[in-house]
């Protein structure tokens, strides 16, 4: 893990599913219709009268061994050493759409007017600026919030390992969920 | 509708079969190398990788950026591909110039030497899919359907057209070219029926269809049978039981012509199966 490597830690109990954080990221990012670069799931199971459902908030994120870095050609995706954050340069980018088939996260996503993929760059011009990422700030419930990996992962209940998810061993996400019972993966 | 349905990846489709096309071409006409009737097939191998790049382009966003696309030679699969099918490709401008120009001596020679930078590049190709992201890719079954099209692509036309010529002593060669091709094109289609629903199975909640899984299942048995029938037995029934006799399977008759065209399309169905799978998976 990169010393300092930034992560999420979503509390996915509080999470209501408003997709408050999808429209800010949409509007901070100027996303086009169709791109979500933030997208909020929701899960259900279970059979009367034990129902459930769960939602889950995801962007980038941020792995700590991005496939999309490693496998760029174009090296348009780097990782900052500072803190870990996966950057995409659309300067750079050739518009391959190699990465959107090596996230396991659907994080990268084709811009077909621009010819080339976007993705949550964690608002690296407010971190740099000491505040936060948009859906950071724009939820209600404050469900989402950023912070030192070290130090979310040392949170009561963070885990990435969460039903329906990829397996985390496939590019180690920084990321963390508080979630329900029901979520965990078996 | 996710962009993979959509776009359905015909230029990597085109690519990848006229690459190994080529290369499959190049090794069939280096073993009939001092066969003159060979000529045109020996010929056609530089073009056939000229448009499978210029095809390749045609999925980039930014084409213009393409140059960029070796930026990665150290770590990226992709930036590999490209590197060794460029190599592969001038292999066979000259391997093409060879047959062209009658250079009977070099012909030999340089027909090892581009096959095997054509085995590269479809190695290297196989790659790009069998990643650990990718579950229903990383396995056996791609690189084993490249291989399969490779020889199957490039040996047919050899064959029908070998078989027109007096003498022809590689034709035993060929046709177990041919016929490799076909089970190992049929067999790897078999296994990826297999290791979908395995997959799917195991993973059913993040390698979920975003349209009807009874659909998805439709259209992918529907191309996968086809592919198989149409590339796999057909080519071994017709080949093996040679029921219309040798002179018909000639590459001057319409027989071989329609049977031709019946292996591309086989060989096509397989390789449109094969981004109909990667496009039915659910990326969160």
């Amino acid at each position: 893990m990169i010393r300092g490597q930034i992560g999420f830690f979503i509390d996915a109990t509080k999470c209501i599913n408003c997709r408050t954080c999808e429209v800010a990221c949409k509007d901070f990012n100027d996303a086009p219709v169709g791109r979500r670069l933030r997208r909020v799931r929701s899960f259900e199971g279970g059979e009367f009268p034990s129902v459930f459902s769960y939602n889950i908030s995801m962007s980038c994120n941020h792995c700590e061994d991005p496939l999309c870095v490693r496998h760029c050609p174009a090296k348009a995706y780097t990782k900052r050493e500072s803190d870990g954050i996966v950057v995409h340069d659309p300067e750079r980018c050739i518009g391959c759409r190699y990465c959107t088939w090596l996230c396991p996260y659907g994080a990268p996503q084709f811009d077909a007017a621009e010819g080339r993929v976007r993705k949550c760059n964690l608002c690296v011009e407010e971190i740099d600026q000491g505040r936060n990422p948009a859906c950071v700030d724009s939820c209600p419930l404050r469900a989402i919030e950023i912070g030192p990996l070290e130090e979310i992962n040392k949170r009561p209940g963070a885990t990435i390992a969460i039903r329906a998810l990829p397996p985390s061993e496939l590019t180690r996400p920084s990321i963390r969920y508080k979630i329900r019972k029901e979520a965990e993966d078996a | 509708m996710p962009d993979q349905i959509k776009t359905r990846e015909w230029p990597l489709a085109i690519f990848t079969l006229a690459v190994q096309f080529a290369c499959g071409a190049a090794l069939a006409t280096t073993v009939c190398s001092t066969v003159a009737t060979m000529r045109p097939l020996g010929i056609a191998v530089f073009p056939a990788v000229a448009v499978g790049m210029l095809a390749s382009l045609l999925h980039l966003g930014r084409p213009l950026s393409a140059g960029r696309s070796l930026s990665n030679l150290r770590h990226s699969r992709l930036s590999r591909e490209v590197f060794v099918t460029s190599l592969f490709a001038a292999s066979a401008l000259v391997y093409s110039a060879a047959w062209f120009g009658g250079w009977v001596e070099w012909r030999f020679a340089l027909g090892i030497t581009t096959s095997a930078l054509g085995f590269a590049a479809v190695i290297a190709s196989a790659m790009i899919y069998t990643v650990r992201s990718q579950p229903v890719w990383n396995s056996g079954w791609v690189p084993g359907s490249f291989l399969g099209a490779t020889l199957l692509l490039g040996a047919s036309p050899a064959l029908f057209m070998g078989l027109g010529t007096q003498g022809l002593t590689q034709r035993r060669e060929l046709l177990g070219m041919v016929v490799t091709g076909s089970l190992l094109l049929s067999v790897s289609i078999v296994w990826m029926l297999i290791h979908v629903s395995r997959t799917c199975a195991e993973r059913a909640d993040s390698v979920t269809s975003e349209f009807s899984p009874y659909q998805f299942t439709a259209r992918l048995g529907i191309t996968a049978v086809s592919s198989i029938l149409l590339a796999g037995i057909l080519p071994i029934v017709f080949i093996c039981g040679n029921s219309l006799g040798a002179a018909s399977l000639s590459g001057t008759t319409p027989y071989s012509a329609v049977i031709l065209a019946v292996i591309v399309l086989g060989t096509a169905l397989g390789r449109m199966a094969m981004y109909e799978v990667q496009a039915g998976q659910q990326k969160f």
